[in-house]
């Protein structure tokens, strides 16, 4: 599904990411990790368009996507949520999950604008798909909220509820269990597998070593924009130099 | 073009160029340190002229008295804009651009009210011509250029060898860890403001006695000065002089040639240009 | 509830009406000219807020209004169109360079779109008078026609020798405006703009082409704009490059900041407002300028939301105590 090559990318002389090969088949979740810095989230800004790579291909479902704008590469089916919690703060959690709801069932300007019988029925698809996409996630009782009273845990579903919403083929999660609980992290990480069983490929980073690793077959390591492993969770775990990387960042490998 | 046309108008460009270069630097202070646009910057120099006038023409001053007196006058008032509408909104620009726009409108028609609307014309310190190889330019141009250049050799030292002047280094780079360092926002800021207005301030009093002074002359300054800081690069001192001459230039060298409005059209697609292209600008950084 | 509900569309319609009768009651030629101010700014407020949700703010409007009058007098006067085709040519000829302007221009953010804006506002400005053969230079066009008369046999006759019929004109064309943008108001349109505004990456990442829809906005605000250009000089019968200059894109600024841009009425009161006032100090018409900076000063310190953003404030107050 996913075929990276060589991808490359400098800031000044610096290089943030450096020569990354990455594959990825329809169905599995694999997990970026690396101490902070390594460039996972530039790996992502790369794969969805948000910024041009210096060097390399990125080839998804057979199409080489580097060049296109981040809304096109998501009408494609790559969508990615971001490391902070973006959110549109004036609206509620629906009205988030609705604009998400952007990409299907599409309107023309016209349609929306000029209310047919078939824009209204559109409408309504997207408030009864936003409403089942929050029940999915668990965000039933709390969709009329407005954004800045959501409990911070449940920011973050949304957030993933949204990316949802867009019908994701691939779906390249950024940190999502940053800065929770563990019973958040344990809601947050049954939502993600619940996802991924319903046949979501994703690509998970994320500092939380212990979910990652339960909820990954796969897992790609990096340090200083390199890839330094790859394997299944049990070899990383042995895997010397990445026990390396992690102290020597003074990270902490749960 | 003959040569003599073609020096004068060089000439002329040099004025025009270092006039913006002034009004630029004034600008682009109070935008470093302040991260505001202070879109009435224009009216700090309209207000320079015209205290030119009732101080040196009216009042019987000395010229570069009068020149300094204004210059320092429209600092101050530059303080008390900064101080209490300003300062409020400094993490909102948006708001603080509504709130210069408004400072527009004040100024100008406090302006044209308080002044009368009669163009008036700062008397010019050093009236009369001179030759040079057959060639006949105005004591008070190459004056406009030299006094032009003097000052803003001063603000460079200013800003590279006293404290304050790293202050301001300090605070346009990063304003938090400034004032984590000890550095007193609100008074650099308020020195900022003070030189920022008595720079465009005194821009206004040096052209004054070369074009007319209305009420309305602010627009242009501000236009020219924006001009400037997009072509060079924000927060860019070197980048300010260098699109300054390059605007002054275009400016001298085009109009009379084809006209005044077809320069500043030549201008303006530049810097449009520009903007798409490159919108750091010449100097500026990422 | 279901009183506000009843009542709320009887109140349009009963505005609506008094409109519409206005005339009859409203002897004075320099009334119906207020009035008609009114509606010009309503038109201008309500399309730059248009373009204020989508999180841009235009200083070109004035521009725009230049170019449609400039298209609208120049195709009635030099090529025989009807000032209807020039009117509504007028609109589309401001959507059209908005368009193309927009596309390179929206990719700057806040406060360098506004300055682009200004830029293009000066160059518009520049070009009119520059293109002296066309455009008539700074000296402008003068005696631009009337309207093209309007003729219902037996019903009415309007030659548009009175104000009266400018003004049934200056009405239907805000109907028309507010009915567009009432309809975009209340489509998904509204909500994706909004979007873009708040959050433009995350609106980009989940397929929202927020170029094009800023774009959009600025393309849509402008035609309005154009519109209201267009109508003012078959109004003024003259027009100069300084018509529309720097002053109206201010001015219009100024209408959606105080009036507030949260709501549809919210430009629709401030224009009105805003362009009664000077009316109110006729005898001091050189002071305006300074009272429109000091209601400005005054919103934004106190009024940050504008007019409707403080009637929120009552409503929210009144209705729910203790609610944080």
């Amino acid at each position: 599904m996913l075929e990276v090559r060589g991808l490359t990318r400098f800031f000044g002389g610096l290089a943030a990411v450096s020569d990354l090969d990455l594959n990825m088949i329809r169905g599995e979740m694999v997990g970026l990790i690396g101490p902070n810095g390594a460039g996972k989230t530039t790996v992502f800004n790369l794969l969805s368009g948000f910024l041009r790579p210096s060097r390399g291909k990125i080839i998804f479902e057979g199409k080489e996507i580097i060049g296109q704008r981040p809304h096109s590469i998501a009408e494609k089916g790559l969508i990615r949520t971001f490391q902070a919690t973006t959110l549109f703060t004036d609206f509620t959690a629906l009205q988030n999950l609705m604009v998400a709801c952007h990409l299907n069932p599409k309107m023309s300007f016209w349609e929306a604008v000029l209310h047919f019988s078939g824009s209204r029925r559109k409408e309504e698809r997207i408030l009864e798909k936003a409403l089942q996409i929050a029940r999915f996630v668990g965000l039933k009782d709390m969709e009329h909220l407005p954004v800045p009273k959501l409990p911070h845990g449940y920011k973050r579903i949304l957030n993933i509820a949204m990316a949802l919403a867009a019908e994701p083929k691939l779906l390249l999660l950024d940190e999502p269990l940053a800065g929770m609980n563990t019973a958040e992290i344990a809601e947050v990480s049954s939502v993600i597998n619940r996802i991924w069983q319903a046949g979501t490929t994703i690509l998970l980073i994320e500092h939380n070593m212990r979910a990652a690793m339960s909820l990954c077959q796969r897992m790609v390591v990096l340090n200083f924009g390199r890839k330094i492993a790859e394997g299944s969770p049990e070899e990383i775990r042995r895997n010397e130099e990445v026990i390396q990387a992690y102290l020597g960042g003074a990270e902490n490998a749960a | 073009m003959d040569t003599s046309t073609f020096v004068q108008s060089v000439i002329n460009g040099l004025v025009a160029g270092w006039i913006y270069i002034l009004v630029a630097l004034g600008l682009t202070l109070v935008l470093s340190i302040m991260g505001i646009v202070q879109f009435a910057h224009g009216e700090m120099y309209m207000l320079g002229a015209y205290g030119a006038y009732y101080l040196g023409t009216v009042a019987g001053l000395n010229y570069f008295v009068a020149l300094v007196s204004s210059a320092f006058l429209v600092g101050l008032l530059g303080i008390v804009i900064e101080r209490f509408l300003f300062r409020p909104f400094h993490s909102q620009p948006e708001r603080a651009v509504i709130i210069a726009l408004a400072l527009i409108l004040l100024l100008q028609t406090a302006s044209l009210v308080g002044f009368g609307g009669t163009t008036r014309s700062v008397a010019s310190p050093l009236p009369g011509i001179f030759t040079i190889c057959g060639i006949t330019l105005s004591w008070e141009r190459v004056m406009v250029i030299l006094f032009s250049i003097a000052l803003v050799t001063a603000l460079i030292i200013f800003i590279g060898r006293t404290k304050i002047g790293q202050a301001m280094v300090a605070i346009s780079q990063n304003r938090e860890v400034a004032s984590l360092q000890g550095i007193n926002i609100d008074r650099i800021s308020s020195i900022g403001m003070f030189l920022g207005c008595a720079l465009a301030a005194a821009a206004g009093a040096l052209i004054g006695c070369i074009v007319s002074v209305t009420p309305f002359m602010g627009s242009f300054a501000l236009m020219k000065g924006i001009a400037v800081i997009v072509l060079g690069g924000l927060g860019s001192i070197p980048g300010a002089i260098i699109g300054g001459l390059i605007l002054g230039l275009i400016d001298g060298l085009v109009s009379p040639l084809l006209s005044a409005s077809m320069a500043a059209i030549f201008g303006f697609v530049i810097i449009i240009l520009i903007l798409l292209l490159r919108p750091q600008g010449i100097l500026g950084h990422e | 509830m279901n009183r506000t509900k009843f009542f709320k569309p009887l109140g349009y319609a009963g505005l609506l009406i008094l409109v519409f009768l206005a005339p009859l009651f409203i002897r004075q030629s320099y009334s119906l000219h207020i009035f008609i101010l009114i509606g010009v700014n309503i038109i201008l407020a309500c399309s730059l807020r248009l373009i204020a949700i989508s999180g841009q703010m235009s200083l070109g409007h004035g521009a725009m209004m230049s170019i449609g009058g400039y298209t609208s007098a120049l195709l009635v006067m030099k090529l025989g169109f009807s000032s209807w085709a020039g009117l509504l040519l007028g609109g589309l000829v401001a959507y059209v360079v908005a368009l193309i302007i927009g596309y390179p221009f929206v990719r700057l953010k806040g406060i360098y779109f506004a300055m682009i804006t200004v830029f293009f506002a000066e160059v518009v400005r520049l070009v009119i008078t520059e293109w002296r053969s066309v455009t008539g230079g700074a000296m402008g066009i003068l005696s631009i026609p009337r309207p093209n008369p309007i003729v219902l046999p037996g019903l009415l006759r309007f030659d548009f020798t009175s104000r009266v019929h400018f003004y049934y004109f200056a009405l239907v064309l805000v109907l028309v405006t507010l009915g567009m943008l009432y309809a975009i108001e209340h489509s998904r349109v509204r909500v994706i703009l909004l979007s873009v505004n708040q959050a433009d990456s995350l609106a980009e990442s989940l397929g929202i082409n927020t170029t094009r829809f800023k774009v959009l906005a600025f393309s849509m605000g402008s035609f309005f704009a154009g519109i209201a250009g267009a109508f003012y000089a078959h109004y003024l019968t003259v027009l100069n490059p300084a018509s529309f200059g720097f002053l109206f894109s201010i001015y219009a600024v100024i209408y959606i900041t105080v009036g507030g841009t949260q709501r549809f009425s919210g430009p629709i009161l401030g224009a009105s407002i805003l362009t009664l006032i000077p009316e109110l100090m006729r005898g001091l018409k050189e002071y305006q300028p300074l009272v429109f900076a000091a209601v400005l000063i005054v919103t934004i310190f106190f009024m940050p939301n504008g007019l409707v953003g403080l009637l929120d404030l009552f409503k929210k107050n009144g209705k729910l105590r203790g609610h944080a």
